[in-house]
């Protein structure tokens, strides 16, 4: 119990941390805060001065992250001038389709992943473990822009099952969330196969064949179980790839999303969405990380409350 | 353990690697696995020298330069006919060939500059962290700590978001992500070789921390330092390349692998040459560092020192 109290004032500490990083963010960009928000309505002096009242610019700069955290804390992430929306509005927008993108790049990526890895370490040191190896070292160096690319030339274009460019619903998710699970796949499979291997040489199963327990008992029971486990720990890694992924992927396949959201706002240089969508990214990782650190002693009880 | 797989250091996929591999405890390292390494080593070199010699030697093999333009040649697919045209020739009638080979330029120095620049300024804090300790290791090792809760590319994005995009600031923001990487394991590793007994008594002889520092932590953290730098040459070039997709790196006509491969998605259709080559090239030299980062790693095993 300590140590979940621990964990989440480690958690509060990280997230305030963010928020200053995130908030100085608009600190460090050329020219004033001001005229960074309203982009081209910065012209218009009225709306500079309501907007600096509005931020209490005139104000020390602790008294103005207050502010602004207050405000985010109240679900107020800012005004996109450019969008003429609120910015919770369009990450609200965002969200779900890719929640929906990294959700399937995660299920891809477990299950391939899994396989590949089982395929390798049941095969140690054969041609069949070094060519697995190969595979899943190969799919982590690919770019996964240019995955998609190749993606939508054999299966949208050469082979025309799905469709090139956007496309909503089912059928315009396999691509992306292919382009987006096959990169990590490779991470979760040399991660599967450690674990198999450092479980197979241990006393337990050398116990179980001597048994005369089959192959198929002992891989199932005494080593699947085990080795398994732990490959819940990287999905706490796997999401920062995830997220990462999805903002190239989004981009490829025109595909809304808040990565999408986020690098078009860099581009269009609206601050106030760049500065939200950060923000709340960050916090998603943060969060997630420490619900699957969380949940691995409750799915492990060797690990206890370490 | 638990601690030890929260942290958020592994956000990016080649520490992942580094991990995976490091809970393998092989019992007898067998012959079979040698020789494999070995020839994973050479793999990786020869897939590098393919790509690494053409790009350097970009003025030889091109007829016409990057920029060279052609109203009467845009759009030829790929052929063997001459040398202009063995990649195909994009919508201006450039060379896609030669644009490939000056891109690579760019992109393999732009990621050489991000491990100089990342890996310099980590060390350096690193060193200062792990050596030196107290307050100022602590604030240092708490900053490491803050950068690598953004998942790398978000921190990439955002820090182009401040600075604007072009090739410089695109390899400031990746450089930017690589610096908590190096500081934590250069920070593990001179707190380690602190104590060890040889540097006790370097320190009981009379040695100021400066000699300490150069002669006994940065050779002991060395290994530590190459392998992270061979890993990161792959993701340094993939992410600038990434940056360059996005729009937020190099930016035309500059040739950059990324951004050619964007300016190719709009003629995927009818040109795929455009797109898929300077991809192509990138997806090759990021298999060969990997396969000789792998095997630097299993040679020099840096865990023996830093974890």
């Amino acid at each position: 119990m300590f140590y979940v109290a621990k964990r989440l004032l480690a958690l509060v500490v990280l997230l305030v941390a963010i928020s200053i990083l995130v908030f100085m963010m608009l600190q460090l960009i050329p020219g004033s805060p001001v005229s960074a928000l309203l982009g081209q309505s910065a012209t218009n002096p009225a709306a500079v001065a309501r907007l600096t009242q509005e931020l209490g610019l005139n104000r020390p700069l602790p008294v103005q992250y207050w502010r602004w955290l207050d405000g985010v804390l109240h679900g107020n992430l800012g005004y996109s001038y450019q969008n003429q929306q609120p910015v919770s509005a369009l990450i609200g927008q965002n969200l779900p389709s890719t929640l929906a993108l990294a959700g399937a790049g995660l299920l891809i990526s477990l299950v391939g992943g899994i396989l590949l890895g089982a395929v390798a370490a049941t095969r140690r040191d054969t041609p069949a473990d070094s060519v697995s190896m190969g595979i899943a070292m190969t799919l982590v160096a690919l770019p996964s822009f240019w995955l998609g690319l190749i993606l939508i030339l054999v299966f949208a274009v050469a082979l025309p099952v799905f469709p090139v460019f956007g496309g909503s619903g089912l059928r315009g998710l396999v691509l992306p969330a292919f382009t987006l699970g096959l990169g990590v796949l490779g991470i979760t499979a040399r991660f599967v196969r450690s674990s198999l291997l450092e479980v197979m040489d241990s006393p337990h199963v050398v116990a179980a064949r001597a048994k005369g327990l089959n192959r198929r008992t002992v891989f199932l029971k005494h080593i699947a179980r085990n080795a398994l486990l732990p490959v819940v720990t990287i999905i706490g890694l796997q999401i920062g790839s995830l997220l990462s992924g999805a903002v190239l992927v989004e981009m490829v396949f025109s595909r809304p999303g808040i990565g999408r959201l986020l690098v078009q706002s860099i581009l269009n240089k609206d601050y106030a969405t760049v500065q939200a969508t950060v923000l709340i990214i960050a916090a998603f990782y943060a969060v997630t990380n420490l619900v699957v650190d969380l949940l691995y002693p409750v799915l492990d009880p060797r690990i206890g409350g370490a | 353990m638990a601690d030890r797989i929260g942290e958020p250091a592994l956000a990016d996929g080649t520490l992942a690697l580094q991990v995976a591999e490091a809970g393998v405890q092989r019992p007898t390292a067998s012959r079979w696995a040698g020789l494999l390494r070995q020839r994973n080593f050479v793999i990786g070199v020869v897939l590098l020298a393919i790509v690494v010699i053409p790009v350097l030697l970009a003025p030889v093999l091109s007829p016409v330069g990057p920029d060279t333009q052609n109203a009467g040649a845009t759009f030829l697919a790929p052929s063997l006919s001459h040398l202009t045209s063995l990649m195909g020739t994009d919508e201006f009638g450039r060379s896609v060939w030669v644009r490939v080979l000056y891109g690579g330029r760019y992109s393999i120095g732009a990621s050489i500059a991000v491990v100089v620049l990342g890996g310099t300024v980590g060390t350096a804090l690193g060193l200062v962290a792990g050596y030196l300790g107290g307050t100022v290791g602590f604030l240092i090792m708490r900053v490491v700590d803050l950068l690598l809760a953004f998942p790398g590319i978000l921190l990439a994005l955002a820090v182009t978001a401040i600075l604007g995009p072009s090739l410089v600031n695109a390899v400031i923001a990746v450089a930017i992500v690589a610096v908590p990487l190096y500081a934590r394991i250069v920070e593990g590793a001179a707190r380690e070789i602190r104590n060890l007994p040889y540097v006790r008594a370097s320190r009981a002889l009379g040695a100021g921390p400066r000699h300490i520092i150069f002669r006994h932590v940065l050779p002991g953290a060395m290994p530590a330092v190459i392998v992270q730098t061979t890993v990161w040459l792959g993701v340094a070039v993939l992410w600038i390349a990434a940056l360059g997709f996005l729009g937020l790196g190099v930016q035309p006509p500059t040739p950059e692998w990324g951004q050619m491969v964007s300016d190719g998605q709009a003629s995927l259709t009818i040109a795929w040459w455009i797109a898929v080559f300077p991809g192509l090239f990138l997806a090759v030299f990021v298999v060969g560092i990997s396969l000789v980062g792998d095997a630097l790693r299993d040679q020099l095993n840096p865990t023996a020192v830093g974890a």
